[in-house]
């Protein structure tokens, strides 16, 4: 393309450079990011497993987990280990349940099929409300030695909800439910 | 280029928060703990030194039509990385500041340097805006954590001394709890730029004193 052309169609080619400037940068970001996360994601990942393999000795104690195959229908379900013979450790989503759309568990169940321990392993909730599901370990105690299906009190169950929170604290029951009923499955 | 002059526009004259008002949501967000107020603070100076210099490079080339779309993707890239690295190596900062360190892409005070400052100055003076405007921000995150800290929780350094719980300076059931509630950010915010403004008119009444002694 001759200038004279280029010049005629200015507008055109205007828009055109525009494009090319914007894409251009943004190139140079994708592979800056790129770089980045290549050099950052293994260690994030291995944060991530360190802060799981944390939550898991907190609710069940034992010297090794072993990766469960559950083949339950239930999606909640991310994750499951056997911790020795002292029973399982169950990773439940609660999302669908929780208030904010962000709330995953950690469950520990003995092997007589009670809850051994409760730890919030992502939470959305909100500051000082739903947020004290994972802030506040007293709340959680509530569920040790649970069994069978767990509820909030307002629903008839047991445990006491945290004011304001209702709806975080029925997810959580709905998770600790999920994870004894996956626990029994597993066996 | 003068580096004493900017340094001073940013911590007093033109303080980002307490004169430009910008970017007081995280401000009154996360300055409930001294190691919160530092680690935002720094991850602020960082990413808006990077992006003022990548934007001061990139100003003859960046067309002024969409000069708004490519800072928001020159900061977005920086707020991404800084967030990674974070993540990685900072976890427990990551934890803290949450979502807070992502929304630092919408923080006004990178977007609001790159449009007036960077869009139409050096490399050099950019990165020097850069450092300190976020030092500006960073010590009046540091001072709102430590009066938010001290009243509100009794304590001094929380997340960073005495294993992370902070140094007791009285107990924790004579604080005033609402000091660390997003109420408490909005007072103790406006008690400091109340003093900054005092501060800052203070100079000019002394002068005008002075003048009429000298009359």
């Amino acid at each position: 393309m001759s200038e004279a052309t280029v010049a005629k169609k200015g507008n055109n080619s205007g828009m055109l450079k525009l494009t090319l400037t914007l894409g251009a940068i943004c190139a140079v970001c994708a592979l800056l990011l790129g770089l980045v996360d290549m050099l950052t994601r293994d260690k994030i990942a291995e944060n991530a497993m360190a802060a799981k393999m944390g939550a898991m000795q907190l609710v069940l104690a034992s010297d090794e987990y072993s990766p469960a195959n559950y083949t339950g229908s239930d999606e909640t379900i991310l994750s499951a280990y056997k911790a020795g013979d002292k029973g399982y450790v169950i990773e439940v989503d609660c999302a669908a349940s929780s208030f904010s759309g962000t709330l995953s568990i950690m469950v520990g169940v003995n092997a007589d099929g009670t809850v051994s321990g409760v730890e919030v392993l992502d939470s959305g909730e909100t500051s000082g409300l739903g947020a004290k599901a994972k802030d506040d370990p007293e709340w959680r105690k509530q569920f040790v030695g649970k069994s069978g299906s767990v509820a909030v009190d307002k629903d008839g169950g047991e445990i006491a909800a945290i004011t304001g929170a209702t709806i975080t604290s029925r997810g959580v029951s709905m998770g600790v439910t999920s994870a004894l009923a996956a626990a029994a499955e597993l066996g | 280029m003068d580096f004493k002059r900017q340094l001073k526009e940013g911590l007093i004259t033109q303080n980002p928060v307490t004169v430009q008002l910008l970017g007081m949501c995280s401000t009154m967000a996360i300055t409930t703990s001294l190691f919160n107020g530092i680690g935002m603070g720094i991850s602020v100076l960082v990413i808006l030194t990077l992006s003022n210099i990548f934007i001061a490079a990139l100003r003859k080339v960046i067309p002024n039509k969409i000069r708004i779309a490519c800072f928001i993707v020159v900061i977005a890239t920086f707020v991404t990385v800084v967030d990674l690295i974070l993540k990685a190596y900072v976890q427990s900062l990551s934890e803290s500041l949450g979502v807070f360190i992502p929304l630092i892409v919408v923080n006004c005070i990178i977007l609001g340097r790159a449009e007036s400052f960077c869009y139409k100055n050096s490399v050099a003076a950019s990165a020097v805006d850069g450092v300190c405007q976020g030092l500006g921000y960073t010590v009046i995150l540091v001072i709102m954590c430590v009066v938010r800290e001290f009243l509100g929780n009794g304590t001094f350094g929380g997340g960073l001394l005495n294993g992370g719980n902070g140094i007791a300076l009285f107990p924790s059931e004579f604080a005033v709890a609402g000091l660390s509630r997003p109420v408490g950010g909005f007072l103790v915010l406006a008690c400091v730029i109340a003093a900054m403004q005092y501060f800052l008119n203070r100079p000019k009444k002394a002068e005008k004193k002075e003048e009429e002694v000298a009359k």
